[in-house]
């Protein structure tokens, strides 16, 4: 439905069909996609609720404005914005959150095992130079740190790299695809000790110890292999 | 006086998954005196080889003794092994296998730089073995951008960077031709003349010729040995090339 504020949209109500004209749509993840509101023109009889959002002046003690509510009206239900939240949000937000935890367990064992089979096929391609290195009494340590150093670099300017897509363009990028869902706009509320800390040390941990293992079988002695001539 | 390096017995199998060990060295033993020049020959797959890698320490012979310098190799780890091949042993192997990102220059100091030399030291001598081979000019190119003969004589600056007591060749003339392989024998020679131990393999007589001992293998092991006369002058290679020549056959090569 192609609906824009201004447009007028007819609805059913007890008294028949009524007229109304749309002053906004939003995207409301919780309803399969958005949520159109009008002003006036429904007669709904009694609701069976209406939902009021305040906002407490600032200094405001949200709990003691809370308990006061409750006590100077019977039978309201008042929330702080984060109950609330949690309340009509709750499943999705766990949701979003196994997803997350998900896609991090993912894409670090991923960038693992794709940082082994780049060692491997360095290595493989190397086996000459690392012969010499070998024969020549270059330490084991040696030929490993040389990937070690060269996939970490790679993977430093990876994060660098991501990190800056994903502050410039990375919530336009998602809201394109999260669209699809429902959501156009999203903001990105980044935990700088996860996002620019926490995630970056997994990943180089990670990178570190497949690199460290798959280079175990280049810094092998073999030496005597590359180099054979009868 | 105590040999320099010493075999006793030594016996390699190549065990290759799910099929026969093939025998590739049987109950070889030999000593090699300090300063001595010795020439291992025999056909292809002989052994030769495997028997230069297990007394180098390139690889570990599946039984037997090697004593190198009054330290026995067998049974030492790689890291100690790789110590004492980057301190105490050149090598020149058949295909020069230089690192090709490096220079000439950075290829032959390179084992100067691994053992922690001091850089300006270890350039110093660099630069005074590409001269003495005559590649001074050169050592600043890339490896892609010199002949065959000028790579290997920089492999033999290479082998002899860290002043080594012993110098293991393998083949080291075999990719280069007659003018080139002289050249580089005669480097050989003086390290040689200068007190290098020298250890060669090789399936050619003029190489032989040069040495002082040329032992002859077959099927895995020693079947004999030559002693030369000390070379008086240039024209007893000949001489001596011909006495080879009609050894070989007599051994059975």
């Amino acid at each position: 439905m192609a609906l824009s504020p201004g447009d007028t949209l007819k609805l059913q109500d007890g008294s028949g069909w009524q007229s109304v004209r749309l002053t906004g749509v939003y995207q409301d993840i919780t309803n399969g996609g958005r949520t159109a509101k009008a002003a006036g023109g429904l007669s709904c009889g009694n609701p069976i609720w209406v939902t009021v959002n305040l906002d407490a002046a600032p200094g405001g003690a949200p709990e003691q404005i809370i308990a006061d509510f409750k006590t100077a009206f019977e039978g309201l239900r008042a929330y702080s914005m984060s109950d609330y939240s949690a309340q009509t949000l709750g499943p999705t937000l766990a949701s979003l959150g196994v997803a997350v935890r998900a896609s991090l367990i993912v894409s670090t064992v991923v960038v693992a095992l794709i940082a082994a089979l780049f060692t491997g096929v360095l290595l493989t391609r190397d086996a000459g130079p690392n012969a010499v290195l070998r024969a020549l009494g270059a330490p084991g340590a040696l030929v490993r740190n040389q990937y070690l150093v060269r996939l970490l670099a790679l993977l430093s300017a990876g994060v660098v790299i991501g990190a800056v897509l994903a502050g410039t363009a990375g919530e336009a990028v998602t809201g394109a695809l999260m669209s699809i869902l429902g959501a156009p706009r999203i903001s990105f509320c980044a935990n700088p000790l996860i996002s620019y800390l926490a995630c970056p040390a997994a990943l180089i941990l990670a990178v570190a110890a497949a690199t460290a293992a798959a280079g175990q079988g280049g810094a092998k002695p073999r030496a005597h292999t590359a180099l054979r001539t009868d | 006086m105590t040999p320099l390096l010493t075999a006793t017995e030594l016996a390699k199998d190549y065990q290759a998954r799910a099929a026969m060990p093939v025998p590739a060295l049987r109950n070889v033993s030999l000593a090699v005196q300090p300063g001595d020049c010795v020439t291992i020959m025999g056909p292809s797959g002989c052994g030769k080889t495997t028997l230069l890698n297990c007394l180098s320490g390139l690889d570990s012979p599946s039984s037997g003794t090697v004593v190198f310098d009054g330290q026995e190799l067998t049974g030492l780890p790689e890291k100690t092994l790789a110590a004492i091949r980057l301190r105490r042993i050149g090598f020149v192997f058949q295909h020069p296998a230089f690192l090709p990102a490096l220079s000439l220059l950075d290829n032959i100091v390179l084992p100067g730089f691994l053992a922690g030399s001091a850089r300006a030291e270890v350039v110093a001598r660099a630069r005074r073995l590409a001269a003495a081979t005559g590649i001074a000019d050169l050592v600043d190119r890339n490896i892609s951008q010199v002949s065959g003969g000028q790579l290997q004589r920089a492999a033999i600056c290479r082998a002899l960077v860290n002043n080594p007591v012993i110098v293991f060749g393998d083949e080291p003339t075999g990719a280069l031709n007659r003018t080139a392989a002289a050249e580089v024998l005669g480097l050989l020679s003086d390290a040689n003349r200068d007190g290098a131990t020298i250890m060669l393999v090789t399936h050619d007589v003029r190489v032989a010729a040069r040495s002082r001992r040329v032992l002859a293998m077959a099927d895995g092991a020693i079947i004999a040995e030559h002693r030369f006369e000390p070379l008086s002058d240039s024209a007893g290679l000949g001489a001596r090339e011909k006495q080879l020549s009609s050894w070989l056959p007599g051994v059975g090569l």
